[in-house]
């Protein structure tokens, strides 16, 4: 499992055992005294998954969740708590929160979560980089093999497409072969399934 | 041989004198003669009688008398004549007469018996008293309402002569001294009283002998006839009276109602005082709550990480150690979280103590510290040392402290960083000292600050408004007061002022 664990706890005792726990299972941990400080240190290409103190004094817990959703940040987020604020917890999970943990609690649990968060981390990691590359090969088209693309997902037919655009049905076959090698795809399935993977 | 016209004279002048006697005698004047027909009716008769001379000379006396005594009257009449044995003859006494509209009133009789050739005859002068019996009749009337006063008061009350022994005792006083009826009369005064008192209570009687003020004795001890003591407060007077000799009045007033109703009140403020520590405590309790769970879940973290790591092997004993030496310290500081709260709860009986308030201040902030902490809330002591000693409940002024410096963190919540600090001050001013909470909140509303120390009074939204107003009244207790000051930089300063000389008030002897 990669990713770093993200630590952010106003309290020093309590943040120092959590990375000491995470350091037990041979994970990665960086440690944060303050939801102000973690969003000094943020930055987009941070991999991994965040355990965050709910209530701290100054910026909570739900207002780091909230400015990290703002600057599209999509590290899976755990929640720690020392009361069992049904209220907060909607709010948190509403907001896209992994989950809520009550302090103190098992290792395992917690170990759990975190394994979750990684994975899914991960997950979202590979499919962005997927979606990376389709736009990367979608960028190499003309803009008038993008006009064409658009036009086959949609369903048209190059008959139609050709009286529309005021162009010979044969050059609309040859654009449309030109997009199908770019994109690197085999048949129409393939490409509207790309197609709907880049949006 | 007298001259006849002398005699004659002589006649006239007497018979002059005899009408002039009858007219202007105030008293009736009646003669009667040997069978107790009337022969002579006064004016001053008239007048007593209601009848006209001549309506009565000639018929027997017994119509002047009531029917219960005119049958006996001829009795009295030839008694007198067969043992000349006066009754009533020479003496005088108190009769009833017989009213011509019926009434009867008291007359005060006398006859006198007068020898005529005609016989023996009698004179009678008799003086109408109605208005002295009435004013007898009131007069005992009016002691037989003082002495039912005396007999039914609450009060002990005592009468003793001039050289203070006892004349009389009213029940109160002997049921007070659990004493028999009549057992005290003739003894002295200062024998009603413990023996440590007894030299005052001659002294006191000396002082009001000699002028006659009163004098008054408070918190005295009386020495009961079972042994026991009962807490008095006394008051003498002198007392002149018209014809007889001076003489003291002591009232003797019983304490122990006032004293178990003084003992309840304490009782009962201390009762409040512990609740209101409970609620104070319900309050903070998610405050405790949290500093008790923070080293229970570094403990919890780093025991389960340590077991982890020890598994794997990649740990080293030093290591190992070390977090152990943490978890402990960790541990203890819940111990001290749990112990500042039990001593804060533990229930105890009112009592004054010499207190530190420097000690009990320090004692407080550490408490409000778990509520000002999570709200990066600076508590400032500002304490002078030595400060004059206290004779107070500590447990009392302790939770007086507690909530002031709750309030002051309140009133900090909504505040700028920079602003949010209660500053808490002790003073020394001479007899007493003082102790200042000052915040930079909101503070009171000019309008609203003389409630401020009412029950039920408060301002925020989950309070019940009884912190203040039992303050207040625990610090009144203690001879001190608790005031309210708008704070020259914005906010509130709540002052306590106790006096550290108590005077014990109203021990000493007055009369002088």
């Amino acid at each position: 499992m990669s990713g770093t664990v993200y630590v952010i706890d106003d309290d020093a005792a309590v943040r120092d055992s959590l990375a000491l726990l995470v350091r037990s299972v041979g994970l990665e941990s960086r440690t944060f005294a303050s939801a102000t400080e973690f969003l000094g240190a943020f930055d987009s290409g941070m991999d991994g998954c965040l355990v965050v103190d709910i209530r701290m004094p100054g910026m909570s817990g739900l207002d780091l969740q909230q400015a990290l959703n703002e600057r599209g940040c999509r590290l899976p987020l755990l929640f720690i708590t020392g009361h069992g604020d049904v209220a907060m917890a909607v709010r948190a999970m509403r907001a896209g929160a992994l989950d809520f943990i009550e302090k103190p609690f098992r290792d395992q649990e917690l170990l759990d979560r975190i394994n979750q968060a990684l994975t899914l981390s991960a997950q979202q990691r590979s499919t962005l980089a997927e979606v990376a590359e389709i736009r990367a090969r979608i960028a190499t088209l003309t803009p008038r093999e993008r006009e064409i693309m658009d036009r086959i997902v949609a369903g048209q037919a190059n008959k139609v497409i050709a009286v529309e655009l005021g162009l010979s049905e044969r050059t609309v076959e040859i654009h449309r072969a030109k997009v199908m090698s770019k994109t690197r795809v085999h048949s129409l399935a393939e490409l509207v399934t790309l197609v709907a993977r880049a949006r | 041989m007298p001259d006849p016209t002398d005699l004659e004279n002589r006649l006239r002048d007497v018979e002059a004198r005899y009408e002039g006697l009858l007219k202007a005698a105030v008293e009736a004047i009646i003669i009667i003669d040997g069978h107790g027909v009337i022969e002579d009716f006064s004016s001053g008769a008239e007048r007593i009688f209601g009848y006209a001379a001549d309506e009565v000379v000639g018929r027997n006396v017994k119509v002047l008398m009531p029917p219960s005594h005119a049958p006996h009257h001829d009795r009295y009449i030839s008694n007198f004549h067969r043992t000349h044995e006066p009754k009533i003859i020479g003496i005088g006494r108190e009769v009833e007469g017989l009213h011509k509209s019926g009434r009867t009133f008291p007359l005060d009789l006398s006859v006198g018996e007068i020898q005529t050739p005609e016989g023996v005859k009698f004179v009678g002068i008799a003086r109408d008293i109605s208005r002295r019996k009435l004013a007898e009749a009131e007069l005992a009337e009016q002691q037989e309402e003082t002495r039912f006063i005396i007999e039914h008061a609450p009060v002990g009350i005592f009468i003793a002569d001039l050289a203070g022994l006892l004349v009389s005792v009213n029940p109160a006083l002997v049921h007070l001294l659990k004493a028999v009826r009549g057992s005290l009369e003739g003894q002295h005064v200062a024998v009603l009283f413990q023996d440590a008192w007894k030299d005052r209570i001659r002294m006191t009687l000396q002082r009001v002998l000699e002028n006659g003020q009163q004098g008054q004795l408070f918190d005295l001890e009386l020495a009961c006839a079972d042994g026991s003591i009962a807490e008095v407060n006394l008051y003498i007077d002198r007392v002149t009276r018209n014809g007889r000799s001076d003489q003291f009045i002591g009232q003797v007033i019983d304490r122990t109602a006032e004293i178990m109703a003084q003992a309840a009140v304490t009782r009962m403020q201390a009762e409040i005082t512990h609740v209101a520590r409970l609620s104070t405590l319900g309050e903070m309790a998610s405050a405790i709550a949290h500093e008790i769970n923070q080293p229970l879940t570094a403990i919890a973290n780093q025991a389960q990480a340590y077991r982890r790591l020890l598994q794997s092997g990649r740990t080293t004993l030093e290591e190992i150690g070390g977090g152990l030496g943490v978890i402990a310290e960790q541990a203890l500081q819940i111990g001290q979280v749990v112990k500042r709260v039990r001593a804060f709860v533990t229930k105890r009986e009112s009592n004054r103590e010499p207190v530190d308030v420097n000690q009990l201040l320090a004692q407080v902030v550490e408490l409000a510290d778990l509520d000002a902490r999570r709200a990066q809330i600076l508590l400032e002591l500002r304490l002078t040392d030595p400060l004059p000693e206290l004779q107070a409940d500590s447990v009392q002024i302790q939770q007086v402290l507690l909530n002031l410096l709750r309030n002051a963190i309140d009133a900090c919540q909504s505040l700028e960083p920079a602003r949010r600090r209660v500053v808490v001050r002790s003073l020394a001013a001479g007899d007493s000292l003082l102790v200042t909470v000052a915040d930079r909140g909101p503070g009171v509303p000019a309008d609203r600050q003389d409630q401020l120390f009412l029950p039920f009074f408060t301002t925020k939204a989950e309070g019940v408004g009884l912190g203040l107003s039992l303050s207040h009244s625990i610090i009144q207790a203690h001879g001190g007061t608790l005031r309210y000051r708008d704070n020259p930089e914005g906010g509130a300063i709540f002052e306590v002022q106790l006096p550290c000389r108590e005077t014990i008030a109203g021990d000493e002897d007055e009369a002088s």
